[in-house]
C-alpha cells in the first residue's frame, strides 16, 4: 500500500486506498486512491468507460473489490454489506421507487434503519423543506420533473444521514437548459450536508462547479488528483489538460528567452508568459482557446506557428476554430465576422498563456 | 367479427340450450327455464370445488416456484439457469398425451392423492409465469432501485417485499389469473392424470355432455363460465393497465 493510501485509511469521510476492481479477466479500476472529508465534495471524473462508475458502486457496496481498502467514517468497509456502510447513493437515473409518494421515498431508509414514526416525519419534512419539495410530498414519481426527481433522490440518500453520499452522473438524465440552475441548487444542498460526498461525473464543468477536489481517472487508474485550481493550473499530463479545461499542455525547451514547442518549430517568447512552478517534471506550456491569436501575418522570427485550418464554428460570442499543426489540434477563438482561409499563422497572446517549469 | 362467430355465439347458444325447456324442441323450445341450472349444481358442486382447490393451489406454487426460477434467469447468466429457462418451456411444445404418460409413468405413486395433477398442472402453467415475471425481474430500473434499497440499509428480506415484489404486482396478478384460468379449465392432461373418482370440472362437463341431457350439461358449462369469466376479466383488466403504464 502507498503512503498516501496509508494515509487516506486515516480519513474520517471516505477514503479509497489501492483499490483494484476487476470484472472476470477485465479490470475496471486499477490501484485507486483517493478520499472525501466529512463536508467536502470530491468530484471523479473521467471519460466513458474510464472506471468511475466502478468505483462509486465499489464504495456502496454494489461491486467487491479485488484489492485494497475502503473505509467509511474512519471503519472498514471493504467487505461489508451494503445495508451496513453508511453510504447514501443517487444513482444516475435515480431510481426512485415508482409505487411511493415522495415522502414515502426520502423516509425509506429511516424505516430501514427503524427510526421511530415522530422523528421520521420530523426528518421529512426538514428534508423536503431542503430540497424545496415540501408541496410535493404527496405525489408519486411519475408526476414529478426531471430536477424533481432528482432532489427527491438526494433526499432519499441524506434522510439516513450517511458518511458518504454517492452522486452517479447527476445531471445526466436532465435536459441541458436545466442543469445551470440544478447544480447551483444540488450546490447549495451539498454545502448543507455534513456528508463526504462523492460526485462521479463525465462532464467537466460540473466536476469544477461541485467539486473541491478532482480525482481525474483514464483506464481506470487515477491520472491526478487534488484541488480544482490545481487541476486546473498546473495538470499532472496533456490528458488531464484536455479533458478538464480544453487545453493543450506542450512539452517546450528554454533557449535564449524563448520556450521550443513543437521541436523547435514555435519559438514562444518567454516574456510574454505567466511562469509558474509546477508539481510535475519538465518545462511545459499550457495553452487555452483564448491563449492563441490566430492572423494570416508574415512573421519570420519563429514567433508564430504555421497552421491548417480545419473548422471553424459559432459559438455565440466568439467564433471557435480548430488548427492543426502537424499531427497536433488546437483550439483558438476568433473574434465574430472574420474568415480564415485554409491555412493561417498563430502565435501566442502575450500574457494568456502559462509556462509550468517542474522539476527536471 | 370473428370473437363473435366463434366466442360469443357458441356461449350464446349454450345459455339457450341451458334454459330451454326442450332443446330439442329448438331455442327455448317448450319455454324458458332456470331450472336445468338448478340441476346441474348439486352434482358439479364437488368437481367446482375440488378444481377450485387444485387451481389455487397451483396458483400458490407458480408464485412460489416460479418466482424462485424466474428471479435466477433474470439475474444469473450462468449455463444452468439459460438451461432450466429453456427446460421449463418444453411442455409447451410436447403433446398432452404424451407428457401425460410421462408423469403418469414416472410418478404413479403421487395419482391417486390428486399430487399428481396439481404438478401436472404446475409443469404446465409455469412457462406463463415465467413469461409475465422474467421480463419485469430483469428490467434495469428495478435493479438500480433495489440497489438504492439495499444501501439506505435494507436487508435483502426487506428490499424484496418493499421494492421487488411491488414491482412484479401487475406480472404477479397476470401470472396468476392466467395459471388459474388455465388449470380450472385444463381437461388434455387432467384426462389422463387425474383419478377418475375425484373428477375436475372440465372431466364433469366432459362426462355430463356424454351421457346426461344436452340441456344438462349445458347448464353445467354457463356455471363454468360463471366462474372463469371473472378471472378472464380480470386477466383483460391486468392486461389494459400493463399497457398504460408502459412508458
Amino acid at each position: 500500500m502507498t503512503t498516501s493510501a496509508l494515509r487516506a485509511t486515516d480519513h474520517s469521510g471516505l477514503a479509497v486506498a489501492d483499490v483494484t476492481i476487476r470484472y472476470g479477466a477485465a479490470t475496471a479500476a486499477r490501484r485507486v486512491t483517493l478520499d472525501a472529508a466529512a463536508g467536502e465534495t470530491v468530484a471523479v471524473v473521467g471519460p466513458s468507460g474510464c472506471g468511475k462508475s466502478s468505483m462509486l458502486r465499489a464504495v456502496a457496496g454494489l461491486v467487491p473489490v479485488s484489492e485494497g481498502k475502503i473505509m467509511i467514517g474512519g471503519r472498514d468497509v471493504t467487505r461489508e454489506r451494503p445495508a451496513a456502510r453508511g453510504a447514501g447513493l443517487v444513482p444516475q437515473n435515480y431510481a426512485l421507487f415508482p409505487h411511493m409518494s415522495v415522502a414515502a421515498n426520502v423516509a425509506y431508509g429511516m424505516k430501514a434503519h427503524r427510526i421511530p414514526s415522530l422523528r421520521r416525519r420530523q426528518r421529512v419534512a426538514d428534508l423536503l423543506e431542503l430540497t424545496s419539495l415540501t408541496a410535493f410530498g404527496e405525489r408519486h414519481p411519475d408526476q414529478l420533473s426531471g430536477g424533481q426527481r432528482q432532489r427527491v433522490a438526494l433526499a432519499r440518500a441524506l434522510a439516513v444521514e450517511p458518511k458518504v453520499l454517492l452522486l452517479d452522473e447527476p445531471m445526466a438524465a436532465l435536459d441541458p437548459q436545466l442543469r445551470g440552475a440544478l447544480r447551483r441548487e444540488l450546490a447549495q444542498v451539498l454545502t448543507a450536508t455534513e456528508s463526504a460526498t462523492l460526485l462521479v461525473t463525465h462532464d467537466q464543468k460540473e466536476a469544477l462547479a461541485l467539486g473541491q477536489r478532482i480525482a481525474v481517472l483514464r483506464d481506470g487508474a487515477v491520472v491526478q488528483f487534488g484541488p480544482a485550481r490545481e487541476l486546473w493550473d498546473d495538470p499532472a499530463d496533456a490528458f488531464v489538460a484536455d479533458f478538464l479545461g480544453g487545453s493543450r499542455l506542450e512539452d517546450a525547451r528554454l533557449e535564449d528567452g524563448h520556450a521550443l514547442l513543437f521541436d523547435g518549430r514555435w519559438r514562444v517568447p518567454i516574456a510574454g508568459l505567466r511562469q509558474r512552478r509546477s508539481a510535475h517534471r519538465g518545462i511545459r506550456v499550457l495553452l487555452r482557446a483564448e491563449s492563441l491569436a490566430v492572423h494570416d501575418e508574415p512573421n519570420d522570427d519563429g514567433s508564430a506557428l504555421d497552421v491548417a485550418v480545419v473548422h471553424q464554428e459559432f459559438v455565440g460570442d466568439a467564433a471557435q476554430v480548430t488548427l492543426r499543426a502537424g499531427d497536433t489540434l488546437l483550439v483558438a477563438r476568433l473574434p465574430l465576422g472574420v474568415r480564415l482561409g485554409t491555412h493561417a499563422r498563430v502565435s501566442v497572446r502575450s500574457g494568456h498563456a502559462d509556462l509550468l517549469v517542474g522539476a527536471p | 367479427m370473428l370473437v363473435g362467430l366463434f366466442v360469443v355465439m357458441p356461449i350464446a347458444g349454450t345459455a339457450l340450450a341451458a334454459t330451454s325447456v326442450d332443446f330439442s324442441q329448438g331455442p327455448w323450445g317448450r319455454g324458458v327455464t332456470l331450472d336445468w341450472l338448478g340441476y346441474a349444481w348439486a352434482p358439479l358442486a364437488p368437481a367446482v370445488a375440488r378444481s377450485l382447490g387444485v387451481a389455487t393451489l397451483v396458483v400458490g406454487i407458480n408464485l412460489l416456484l416460479g418466482g424462485v426460477i424466474a428471479w435466477r434467469i433474470a439475474r444469473s447468466r450462468s449455463l444452468v439457469s439459460r438451461a432450466v429457462g429453456y427446460l421449463v418451456n418444453v411442455p409447451l411444445a410436447v403433446p398432452g398425451i404424451a407428457l401425460s404418460v410421462a408423469l403418469v409413468g414416472t410418478f404413479p405413486a403421487l395419482r391417486p392423492s390428486g399430487l399428481l395433477l396439481v404438478m401436472a398442472h404446475v409443469v404446465l402453467t409455469l412457462p406463463f409465469t415465467l413469461a409475465a415475471l422474467v421480463p419485469v425481474l430483469a428490467d434495469e430500473s428495478l435493479r438500480a432501485a433495489e440497489e438504492v434499497a439495499a444501501s439506505l440499509g435494507a436487508g435483502s428480506a426487506l428490499v424484496i417485499r418493499t421494492i421487488t415484489v411491488p414491482a412484479c404486482g401487475l406480472a404477479i396478478a397476470q401470472s396468476a389469473a392466467m395459471v388459474f384460468a388455465l388449470s380450472f379449465g385444463e381437461f388434455n392432461i387432467s384426462f389422463f392424470v387425474n383419478p377418475p373418482a375425484t373428477p375436475t370440472v372440465p372431466f364433469a362437463l366432459f362426462d355430463a355432455y356424454s351421457t346426461g341431457r344436452l340441456e344438462l350439461a349445458s347448464a353445467q358449462t354457463v356455471i363454468f363460465i360463471a366462474f372463469i369469466v371473472p378471472v378472464l376479466l380480470a386477466i383483460v383488466s391486468i392486461q389494459r393497465r400493463t399497457r398504460r403504464t408502459d412508458p
